[in-house]
């Protein structure tokens, strides 16, 4: 389930944000930080990156914040926003040649300490669904995430990555083959809870 | 047997961005309005300085023609000495201008990039050699004449400063 799902700001604290009050926009951070740090941890694959996506992203919040009507969630708006700015990241050629380190893995395993068997279990399972995602090609990784994780829809994916309704599918379909590869998984299991459109 | 592939991903844990990022968010956000409070202000101080050095020509042309006596042809040793004046008052007044404007630049930021720091740094130094050969033609009567030259040099010198400092503040603020 997408993170910024079920997250919201109460109104008086929204209108207080659209005034400038910094103590508003402290609140918005500490609500909406988590997901806009692991959305582009994950599209990017790396947690530098991120670093500074994250703070691009809530730059972008302060400045336009005024702007915002709630025709829309402020959740997501906030993540319209973090896409845009992971997506303009993996556009840029220069970003991509200096991101030398993918860490996402390594760093995982340092931050969470399991407590029993079943915990250190499904948290090697997350390490090797993390890895195994950091290791697809970027257009497949923010194909999957935003497709599967984020609940992005086949045409919302192509207008945002300037691309067809059927390359997103097949980029899908792919990076789905090469996650269950990757992953040891029986590939017929497959397509089945796929949704359409 | 483990869950199909995209139930997992959708169960992924959220991750902790590092403690500091909140801090760095506000110190870039104040940074950034200091930045566009001083977009709204140069032009001010730009007038500002363009009128100083206006009113500076006029007085200077003032004083000069009050001088000449009307009836008098000029004596061509006096006009030698005197035409490089206005214009040395003017190139003054310029370089003036442009050091109270670099000096209400934001300060140096933490983040810079070598490429601009290191032109900062080359146009800096050729401002302390132009400096220390105007001391020199100012002791030395004969090369008075060189004057105006060093001052039109440190002129442009100083308007390619501000604008490199102006580009170092911009770039730190996104």
């Amino acid at each position: 389930m997408s993170g910024f799902a079920n997250k919201s700001i109460p109104p008086d604290v929204l209108a207080r944000g659209q005034r400038g009050d910094m103590q508003a926009h402290g609140e918005i951070f500490r609500v909406f930080s988590r997901p806009v740090f692991s959305l582009a941890a994950r599209m990017t694959g790396s947690r530098a990156v991120a670093d500074d996506i994250l703070q691009e992203t809530f730059l972008e919040v302060i400045r336009s914040l005024g702007q915002f009507r709630a025709e829309a969630s402020l959740a997501t708006w906030v993540r319209r926003i973090a896409v845009s700015k992971s997506l303009m990241h993996l556009r840029s050629a220069w970003q991509r040649r200096a991101t030398l380190f993918r860490d996402l893995g390594e760093a995982e395993a340092v931050a969470v300490e399991p407590a029993s068997p079943a915990e250190t279990h499904a948290l090697q399972l997350n390490m090797d669904l993390e890895r195994a995602l950091a290791r697809l090609p970027d257009v497949s990784r923010v194909v999957v995430l935003l497709y599967d994780v984020e609940g992005y829809s086949h045409a919302e994916i192509a207008r945002l990555m300037g691309m067809s309704v059927s390359f997103s599918k097949s980029q899908l379909s792919r990076a789905h083959a090469r996650l269950r590869d990757m992953l040891g998984e029986d590939a017929l299991a497959g397509d089945r809870d796929e949704r359409t459109g | 047997m483990n869950a199909p592939v995209e139930q997992r991903l959708r169960r992924l844990p959220e991750l902790d961005p590092p403690a500091s990022a909140w801090q760095r968010v506000t110190r870039a956000a104040r940074r950034e309005r200091r930045l566009a409070r001083w977009r709204q202000l140069w032009p001010v101080i730009l007038a500002g300085g363009l009128t100083v050095t206006a009113a500076g020509l006029v007085v200077t042309i003032v004083l000069v023609t009050s001088q000449e006596p009307a009836t008098v042809a000029p004596v061509p040793e006096l006009t030698v000495v005197q035409a490089p004046a206005p214009e040395l008052n003017r190139l003054r007044a310029q370089s003036r201008a442009l050091e109270t404007m670099l000096r209400g630049l934001p300060g140096q930021p933490e983040l810079v990039r070598a490429e601009n720091a290191a032109a900062i740094a080359t146009i800096e130094d050729r401002i302390a050699e132009l400096d220390w050969r105007l001391s020199r033609a100012r002791a030395d009567a004969s090369a008075g004449s060189a004057e105006p030259a060093l001052w039109r040099e440190r002129v442009g010198l100083m308007g390619e400063l501000v604008r490199a400092r102006y580009t170092e503040a911009g770039i730190a603020a996104y």
